[in-house]
């Protein structure tokens, strides 16, 4: 069965990137989400088995949205997706229940591994 | 060791703070390399010392004449111990026992050692909280802990972040008693990618191993119980130090190396262009094979750069007599401290940085230090001293000139700048201390009543601006009336690759440094506004000026920003104020090799270098900041 994905950024350019790692072989992209509130409406309709998401986000903060579903579902699967200099966020972010991490830009292959180790958790 | 305790002995009064933190600091990194390497006694040994010194470090008790024969006998074992490891084929032989038992009857005749004991694991910890919280007392320190060695990959960006996440990780699983280097480092990154945690609660090797398996970008684990190794997983070949010793070094001629890293770097780039070709026409067996190039080339270019490493040391030789040679012609004395000349960094930024490093000197000492009849006057010393200081965080180093001289007048300098004719009265007026010190940085300033022929027409320090921003790095002044000033060079440790969002401009395109960049968002003309002094674009609530990059460049601009139109707009952040600039497209995301600009191209503000493409076409590297 496809693994579920949510891909949540505020940048159109960003989710087309994502998207094109979860290649159709292994994985579905339920749904894409602009901010973090988005972010939880569509996690609470799809139940996807991973979430990628931007820290920076306009209305509420990835930091915020994972907070919220970690707390709806404390299995949640979430990767943070950050840039270099946001180092600080990111602890925050894994202290509020993150799985792991990804910095932009990356190679599929980096996103990949980094799903993989998280899904086999 | 030895040296800071027979300076402790021999100066009168209390203790140095500086001295008993490098003691602390040295018994600490011995009990951690130690530990790590399973000598048992000298861990327990430089242990017992960092407990002995803790209370004195703490100001909870005076060092007195007997603790130091005391830490002075230990030391002597431990070098003992030292030795023995080395010449013994990595055995450790001979015993420390007595001197231990020795420093823990004092402590408990002081009843010093509970309280010293649980400082140091809770402060290791780094959460504020007591590490062993759960079983106050039994977590001690000479409790059997099972030691967990932990490597991050050399090609993690963030090891800061991941080391984070092995601790927060692993301490899911049991209480984290102690970790070298300790939490707080970690989260700086100040750390060489190994993490040494103890973990109490007795936890089984498959759960931890289990654990740190879940954790992405780690290279090895190794498991210790009682110094022994129980298990270990390993992505790459382990090296052993035997092999490490036996890798001859060769020499190489410098301009080969060049070539090999111009040759790995120029292959990065060509691999976006297969790789896009790979993506357009669906070829699974190209797309796998270019990233396994990929990870080739990264390989090859980080040894190649790895192999170019020089100590800065090479180059500040001469910078003690630079600035005596400064001093006797303007009649002053000056001593120099240089600390740090091991931190290694890439030749060729050694290189260029040479001739921007003798400058800050000179220039310290012609305008900063002050003539010794001023400085008795003014209760200084009659001779100035000038600290260079190396450090290296994460990728970067930073180089810094303090000066105990006069230091710099902001208002002195605002009113020379508008008497030059630099900048106007109004901008003169609005722009902050900090802000006004690097009006020294533009062409032509001088801050020198009379202009010397030391320091020149003020040539220089913006040239020295230059340089440290073509490498990417960033330059700093602070200065305080009267104590002196100080010059930051920060610069990457390697010339390395940067990535960069591509962004069109009319027929154009520029590169941005993606770190320089908070975000990027598509707005269209109703969401510009008008403001007083432009345009701006309103995010999360928040009105950021908007101007078109084309226009910052001084090139023509196609449209206007309230034309119909969509733009993006790149939001940079520039002394805490955000601004956006205006693009017409982004052409994507690369990793490229960026080269500073020669002369005179790089006085054009705001272009901090110089790359190529994916197709081999030559783009400027743009500093956004500076275009606001």
């Amino acid at each position: 069965m496809a693994i579920k994905v949510l891909i949540v950024d505020d940048a159109v350019f960003m989710r087309n990137m994502i998207r094109e790692v979860f290649t159709p072989d292994r994985f579905e992209v339920v749904a894409e989400a602009a901010n973090g509130q988005e972010a939880i409406d569509r996690y609470k309709q799809h139940k996807p088995d991973l979430v990628t998401m931007d820290i920076v986000m306009p209305m509420m903060s990835g930091i915020d949205a994972t907070r919220a579903i970690v707390e709806h579902d404390a299995n949640a699967k979430i990767i943070m997706c950050s840039a270099l200099g946001q180092e600080a966020l990111v602890m925050e972010a894994l202290d509020a229940g993150a799985s792991d991490f990804i910095v932009k830009p990356f190679q599929p292959d980096d996103v990949l591994k980094v799903v993989n180790k998280v899904l086999s958790r | 060791m030895e040296r800071v305790l027979v300076d402790l002995e021999r100066a009168d009064g209390p203790a140095q703070p500086g001295a008993v933190d490098d003691f602390f600091r040295a018994a600490h990194s011995i009990k951690g390399m130690a530990a790590s390497m399973g000598f048992q006694e000298t861990t327990a040994l430089a242990h017992a010392l960092e407990d002995l010194m803790e209370p004195v470090r703490a100001g909870a008790e005076p060092l007195t004449r007997s603790t130091i024969d005391l830490m002075l006998a230990g030391v002597d074992r431990l070098r003992e111990l030292v030795e023995a490891i080395d010449a013994g084929e990595g055995k450790e032989s001979g015993s420390a026992e007595a001197v231990v038992t020795r420093i823990r009857q004092q402590q408990r005749d002081k009843g010093t050692s509970p309280a010293a004991a649980a400082a140091t694991p809770a402060q290791a910890n780094g959460n504020g909280k007591p590490a062993a919280a759960a079983t106050p007392g039994t977590e001690g320190p000479d409790e059997p802990t099972v030691s967990v060695q932990v490597e991050i990959s050399p090609t993690s960006r963030t090891p800061a972040v991941r080391g984070y996440l092995v601790h927060k990780r692993l301490s899911e699983l049991a209480p984290v008693v102690r970790m070298t280097p300790p939490l707080e480092e970690v989260k700086k990154g100040n750390f060489d990618r190994k993490l040494l945690l103890e973990l109490g609660g007795s936890p089984a090797d498959d759960a931890i191993r289990a654990k740190v398996a879940g954790i992405p970008e780690i290279v090895r684990v190794e498991i210790r119980r009682g110094g022994q190794i129980v298990a270990a997983d390993s992505e790459t070949p382990v090296v052993s130090s035997a092999t490490l010793k036996a890798d001859r070094i060769v020499r190489i001629q410098a301009s080969l190396l060049d070539s090999l890293i111009d040759g790995a770097g120029e292959i990065l780039t060509l691999r976006h262009v297969l790789r896009k070709e790979a993506q357009y026409s669906n070829n699974a067996r190209l797309l796998d094979a270019v990233t396994r190039m990929e990870r080739i080339a990264h390989e090859m270019h980080r040894g190649a750069l790895a192999a170019r490493l020089a100590p800065i040391g090479t180059i500040l030789e001469r910078l003690p007599r630079t600035a005596r040679e400064v001093a006797r012609i303007s009649g002053k004395e000056v001593e120099v401290e240089i600390e740090g000349g091991e931190i290694e960094i890439d030749r060729a930024i050694l290189e260029e940085i040479q001739g921007p490093l003798v400058h800050v000197i000179r220039n310290a000492v012609d305008h900063g230090i002050e003539k010794p009849e001023t400085r008795v006057e003014n209760g200084k010393p009659a001779r100035g001293r000038l600290h260079i200081r190396i450090t290296r965080e994460r990728d970067y180093v930073t180089i810094s000139v303090a000066d105990d001289g006069r230091g710099m007048d902001p208002n002195k300098i605002r009113q020379s700048a508008v008497q030059k004719g630099i900048i106007d009265e109004d901008r003169a007026a609005v722009l902050d201390d900090r802000e006004a010190l690097r009006l020294i940085c533009l062409p032509g300033f001088s801050t020198a009543e009379k202009l010397t022929e030391i320091s020149g027409r003020g040539v220089g320090m913006d040239v020295v601006k230059t340089t440290v921003e073509g490498f990417g790095g960033e330059f700093e002044i602070e200065s305080t009336i009267g104590r002196g000033s100080l010059m930051l060079l920060r610069l990457p440790r390697t010339i390395a690759l940067v990535q960069v969002l591509l962004a069109h401009t009319g027929e154009e395109m520029y590169a941005v440094p993606l770190n320089k960049i908070l975000r990027s968002i598509e707005v269209s003309s109703g969401d510009v506004k008008s403001v007083p002094r432009g345009s701006a674009i309103e995010v999360n609530g928040e009105l950021i000026p908007m101007r078109p990059l084309a226009e910052a460049l001084g090139r023509p601009v196609a449209a206007r920003l309230t034309d119909d139109l969509r733009v993006r707009a790149l939001v940079v952040e520039s002394r805490g104020k955000k601004a956006a600039l205006a693009v017409d497209e982004i052409a994507g995301v690369q990793e490229v090799v960026v080269k500073p600009l020669g002369m005179p191209l790089r006085r054009i503000e705001g272009v901090a270098g110089i790359t190529r493409v994916g197709d081999g076409r030559p783009v400027f590297l743009l500093d956004p900041q500076k275009l606001l």
